[in-house]
């Protein structure tokens, strides 16, 4: 059995699309732009990357929706483009932000017909059902209709699904997306429980919150426009923004910073005037430098107002590699219906 | 070893194939039965059929004065016969479409360790079963209103049988055919197997005997089983001497070309589904919602 849970080689994928108004060649798009990654077993593993980098088509082959247009993917093992059926044994997929499910059957129905599929015995996944719509706080429901559910119960109850046949590696896209924040911080406490009572379970999670995948995430990779830009642990990771931590200084009114800049050991600074004080962002060698910096504002007379260390975080490395924040990210490229 | 148990020893071969099959079957009869109003109910039930019966029974008149009076049982039972067409045809591709453009559940099926053609042919049986009462109503009214020649004494069961269960097969291959089509079209899926069950209707006998076709239409329909399986279901119900699409055969050799044809066109349906399947994979339209 193969040790590595996904392992992709050069994986590319593209989409060909139709010629139209607004495109009037027709083209291709590449979603996917080489991308190489080993999973373990065992490992949590988040893909982050603004809208549009590729995440959701790196899943959709990786679960044989479909074909790789080029390079190789395995799952568990298997070809993702010969091997379909011993991959889809061994796997589940949920996404979030979409209103699947047979709108005429009640959601425990709807749930013992996939867990059917998944071969589990009927009294069984009946169980089963019963008790993963306790855990995400759907158990009351079990006997409306589906179309009677609103969105976010019916994004637990797909979470549902894809637990139900208790999966070797599991794929989460935006899991979370439109849960309340308890429902949220639910369920991404039952994902964290989930893979640390299975070892040898794995799941790979996209997500545009990073305080999730900081919080859930073994290792992360960052994907830009379909390629791989950084993969580390998110400690790893907030590390390597600019060098890891940083101080906020406020002080009286300094009119103009850069002399701050000689004292020794200070790599870094950015200094914003504000409204009868200055905000002044250090980058320093090491901590101790510090002493240096209020001692060189002491000798000048200026007052601090206040300061502080601020750990980097991962959001700061992703503004770093993505080179935008997340947010703007968002708005540039505008969710796709 | 690490994370090797399987959920279930029962994935795979025979019995997984049945028990994707019954649980399809039991799905598409929830979609198809979901029957919270009574009217709709008797409309889709009792007043579609009916329609189609008084439609027949206005061309019987008018075709009868021309002096076809025979005709009467061939449209009866034609008429009876082709809401499984329809319904286990047409029904497939919708099935599959609705999975994947009004449910969105087509991708987490598709996904799912199941053999997808057990499914289709579940769900495509679950449509072909909404066409019973639509039959019974047909031969109810064709045999004691109009008075159609349909008697126990002159029925032939197990020849009718036979050939129901071959019709059947065929047009489940034939609704494989068309969800491999459809499998492959977005937006306008829709309206593709109805355009597919029109032309059928035409060529394949459903009305009026295929001798009346031009030549080439004729050449073409007795490529298409479901010319056969009219034709056979006629021989069964009808007595002896009803008008037929082909007199110059036996019931042996109609029955024999309905075989062999269900076959043929079960195996170009299965290479057919392989290849769209394969295709909507690379296209990447297996969960497509719109026209992209
Ligand atoms: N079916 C499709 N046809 C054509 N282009 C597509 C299709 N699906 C995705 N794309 C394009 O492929 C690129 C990657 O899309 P993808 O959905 O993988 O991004 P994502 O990282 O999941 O984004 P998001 O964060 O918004 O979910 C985008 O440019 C998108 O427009
Ligand atoms: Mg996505």
């Amino acid at each position: 059995m193969s040790t590595l849970a996904i392992e992709t080689r050069d994986l590319v994928r593209t989409y060909r699309t139709r010629k139209s108004a607004q495109n009037p060649s027709g083209g291709t798009v590449v979603a996917v732009d080489g991308i190489t990654l080993q999973i373990p077993r065992g490992e949590l593993f988040g893909l982050l990357g603004p809208n549009g980098a590729g995440k959701t088509t790196a899943i959709k082959v990786l679960v044989t929706l479909l074909l790789p247009t080029s390079g190789s993917a395995r799952v568990a093992g298997f070809d993702v483009a010969r091997e379909t059926q011993q991959i889809r044994e061994r796997i589940s997929m949920v996404s979030g932000g979409e209103s699947s499910g047979y709108g005429l059957l009640t959601v425990r129905e709807q749930l013992w017909m996939f867990s059917q599929f998944y071969g589990l015995p009927s009294r069984a996944a009946l169980g089963r059902i019963d008790e993963l719509l306790k855990v995400v706080g759907l158990f009351e429901e079990r006997h409306r209709r589906v179309s009677a559910l609103s969105s976010g119960m019916r994004q637990k109850m797909n979470l549902v699904r894809g637990l139900l046949p208790d999966p070797e590696i599991l794929f989460l896209d935006e899991p979370t997306l439109g849960l309340d924040v308890g429902a949220a911080r639910d369920v991404r406490a039952y994902i964290r429980e989930w893979v640390r009572q299975r070892p040898g379970r794995t799941i790979l999670l996209t997500t545009h919150y990073m305080h999730e995948a900081e919080e859930l995430c073994d290792r992360v990779a960052i994907i830009h426009k379909g390629a791989v830009v950084v993969t580390d642990t998110p400690a790893a990771l907030r590390h390597r923004a600019a060098g890891g931590s940083y101080f906020i200084l406020t002080t009286s009114l300094l009119d103009g910073a850069t002399w701050l800049g000689q004292v020794p050991g200070v790599q870094r600074i950015d200094a914003r005037d504000g409204d009868g004080s200055t905000e002044v962002r250090l980058e320093l060698a090491d901590d101790g430098v510090i002493a240096g910096v209020v001692k060189a504002l002491a000798d000048r007379d200026r007052r601090i107002l206040s300061l502080r260390k601020v750990e980097p975080s991962l959001e700061d490395v992703f503004v770093q590699i993505v080179g935008r924040r997340l947010e703007e990210a968002d708005e540039a490229v505008g969710r796709r219906e | 070893m690490l994370a090797s148990s399987r959920v279930s020893p029962s994935l795979g071969g025979a019995r997984h194939w049945w028990r994707t099959l019954r649980v399809a079957y039991w799905l598409g009869w929830q979609i198809e039965s979901n029957w919270t109003d009574p009217f709709l109910f008797f409309v889709y039930s009792i007043a579609r059929p009916l329609g189609s019966v008084l439609i027949l029974v206005f061309m019987y008149y008018v075709v009868g004065r021309a002096g076809a009076a025979g005709l009467l049982g061939f449209f009866v039972v034609g008429t009876a016969c082709w809401p499984f067409v329809v319904q286990g045809m047409m029904g497939t591709a919708w099935s599959l479409i609705s999975d994947r453009e009004h449910w969105k559940t087509l991708r987490y099926v598709y996904t799912s360790p199941i053999p997808f053609r057990a499914y289709l042919i579940g769900r495509a049986l679950a449509q072909s079963t909404t066409a019973v009462s639509a039959a019974a109503v047909t031969l109810v009214v064709g045999r004691w209103v109009l008075g159609a020649p349909l008697h126990v004494a002159t029925i032939h069961f197990p020849y009718t049988l036979v050939a129901f269960a071959l019709g059947i097969a065929s047009v489940l291959a034939l609704g494989l055919m068309v969800v491999s089509a459809a499998i492959l079209i977005s937006g306008e899926a829709w309206r593709m197997p109805e355009g597919v069950g029109a032309a059928l209707y035409l060529i394949s006998g459903a009305v009026f005997p295929v001798s009346v076709l031009p030549p080439v239409l004729r050449t073409l329909a007795q490529g298409v089983p479901l010319t056969w399986w009219l034709e056979a279901m006629r021989r069964g119900l009808l007595p002896p001497g009803a008008v037929t699409s082909f007199p110059q055969m036996t019931d042996r050799q109609v029955l024999g070309w309905l075989a062999v044809l269900a076959a043929v066109w079960m195996v170009l349906a299965w290479t057919a589904f392989t290849l769209a399947e394969r295709r909507a994979r690379d296209r990447g339209v297996l969960d497509r919602e719109s026209a992209f």
